[in-house]
């Protein structure tokens, strides 16, 4: 079984890089396993790991996250935020970049998905920071490091699916990564005024806006009840997700936004995203339980008693995987290959596993925005011809380095994760 | 035959919509209905069925909208990509036909032994499985369309 595993792995690994669709790939593999190996009595275990990941309570969460999110964008928040973040920081260097930081801060919050927010910033502020002067390189790497906080500030996506396959607490990993995506914004935004002092003498503030407080409140109020509604356990995650889109609704009749057509296309599309991305794991479940049967895990195991004398040698060399591999692999394929496997190195990681859990997740995020395959790179490149791959490359990799120096800083303070859910 | 399906598509998506906002209303439901003090005992479970049906009747309508995601940056490039565009339909039409064959199998080992969830709130395992076998069915179909139309676009 362990032989016909391995044999499996490398040709999914094979067929995920052969443009194939994830899900059809993990079907594939999966249906030829039952067809040609195990026989009609695999049937049952087969369809039933669909219905049972199909029916875990805890996915729902997705699907009504992307809602609240889409409910939010739908309703024109994003031009308001950008205007009244202008306003708010109008005194600043870089004064732009700084806006646009905040902005992929707070819409990586809304949205947790890093592809979505490189798009949705590189088709709407990437033209303006170009066009008033601002380096092309600060601007591009600006909206690339925004991004890459969204799996990491709650409510992210990817942390659910983690935290599902990792049979670890989703609202202690939500809550997890409130502090170090502050800490990761704060290093962001003072290396934008560092690098952007002196470029924004002659740009003008959009003072379209009648109060940016009275704008920007009604989301940053969102934000906190979603939040806290998980870190007081007044709500579970997939409460606190259904709260959410009730206020988002709140939020959009503020904004004068809220009617049928809004509701039914955020639905529909809400619908159609929450499928694309939990659909994988429904046909990836039985390919895990297949992997857990096999001993590959107990292999892999034996394999690193190695090194056991150097827990922090092996950390490194565990972590190292995920990220070379997130160059070339979707982040949520990833998860479901690799987190059944790590779950049983748990006993020989130097950190406790929240912070293991924590720092695979920050490892995979950084991936997504390294060269030459990172994933939200392409995501922006699509969205804008404004700027050429080079200029992407070069403009992200002082932000990958700092991503790098900060996992050490985890590593050797633990509190800045464990912190707020030690609260809980 | 392009059309029935479409509507067949249009259809289960707004069957899966209903079911998304459907587990938003009783979520929150159930929120006031703890703090009232008389908390249901189905509604979790009920959340966890809608989420079945919703992503099994989405599953057509983003294979008609080609949203699946796929790694395609060594693919892009290739030459004679409408081929492989073509073999790749094929390869998910057979693979997702094969499920649906493999599902009904197991519908009708279900119907047999009543196997039900297990949940506070049973119920027969079978009727998820409908739902899995609609959802996969009409985006088979979906891919079959694909097929044809990558024919008839390579033709024209």
């Amino acid at each position: 079984m362990a032989d016909l595993m391995i044999v499996a792995t490398i040709a999914l690994i094979l067929l995920l890089v052969s443009g194939l669709p994830i899900f059809l790939v993990f079907l594939t593999v999966n249906a030829a396993i039952v067809l040609f190996q195990i026989g009609p009595s695999g049937y049952g275990m087969f369809v039933n790991s669909m219905l049972n990941t199909a029916t875990t309570q805890a996915l729902a969460t997705i699907p009504l996250f992307i809602l609240m999110g889409e409910i939010i964008f739908r309703a024109g928040a994003v031009e308001r935020l950008f205007k009244s973040i202008q306003l708010i920081v109008g005194f600043i260097p870089g004064r732009q970049n700084v806006v646009t930081m905040m902005l992929a801060a707070v819409l990586s919050a809304l949205s947790g998905a890093s592809m979505a927010v490189a798009a949705m910033l590189g088709r709407t502020v990437l033209p303006t920071l170009l066009n008033q002067g601002y380096p092309r390189q600060i601007s591009v790497g600006t909206i690339l490091a925004g991004a890459s906080l969204a799996p990491i500030v709650p409510p992210s996506v990817l942390v659910i699916i983690l935290g599902t396959l990792a049979e670890e607490s989703i609202a202690k990993l939500l809550m997890a990564g409130i502090l170090p995506g502050l800490f990761l914004a704060v290093i962001f935004t003072s290396f934008i005024i560092f690098r952007s002092a002196g470029f924004d003498q002659n740009t003008d503030i959009d003072r379209g806006v009648a109060s940016p407080f009275k704008d920007t409140m009604p989301l940053l109020f969102l934000i906190a009840l979603v939040l806290g509604a998980i870190l007081t356990g007044i709500a579970t995650p997939t409460e606190a997700a259904s709260v959410g889109v009730l206020g988002s609704l709140g939020v959009a009749r503020l904004y004068n936004s809220l009617n049928l057509e809004l509701l039914v296309e955020s639905i529909f599309e809400s619908a159609k995203l929450g499928c694309m991305i939990i659909l994988i794991m429904i046909c990836a479940k039985f390919f895990s339980q297949l992997l857990a049967m096999s001993g590959i895990a107990g292999g892999l195991q034996s394999l690193l008693v190695m090194f056991s004398d150097s827990p922090y040698l092996l950390l490194f060399v565990v972590m190292i995987v995920p990220f070379v591999l997130c160059m070339l692999i979707d982040q949520i394929a990833l998860l479901l290959i690799i987190v059944p496997l790590y779950k049983s190195l748990m006993d020989l990681m130097p950190v406790e596993p929240l912070v293991f859990w924590f720092l695979l997740l920050v490892n995979i995020t950084v991936g997504g925005i390294t060269p030459p395959f990172g994933y939200t790179l392409f995501a922006l490149k699509g969205a804008t011809n404004l700027v050429s791959m080079q200029d992407i490359y070069r403009s992200v990799l002082p932000f990958v380095m700092i991503y790098f120096f900060f996992c050490i800083l985890l590593v050797l303070n633990p509190w800045i994760v464990t912190l707020i859910p030690s609260l809980l | 035959m392009e059309r029935v399906i479409h509507s067949a598509t249009r259809t289960l998506l707004y069957a899966s919509g209903l079911c998304l906002f459907g587990i938003a209303c009783i979520t929150v439901m159930e929120i006031i209905l703890r703090y009232a003090g008389s908390p249901t005992s189905w509604a979790n479970d009920f959340v966890g069925y809608g989420l079945a049906f919703s992503l099994f009747f989405a599953f057509p309508e983003v294979t008609r909208v080609k949203g699946h995601v796929a790694i395609t940056f060594l693919t892009d490039n290739l030459p004679n990509r409408l081929i492989l565009v073509r073999m790749m339909n094929g390869i998910a039409f057979l693979v997702v036909a094969v499920t649906v064959y493999i599902s009904i199998q197991v519908f009708f080992v279900q119907l047999a032994t009543g196997v039900q969830t297990v949940s506070a709130t049973p119920i027969p395992k079978y009727w998820l499985n409908i739902g899995l076998i609609m959802g996969l069915t009409v985006a088979a179909l979906e891919f079959l369309l694909q097929i044809l139309r990558s024919g008839s676009e390579q033709d024209g």
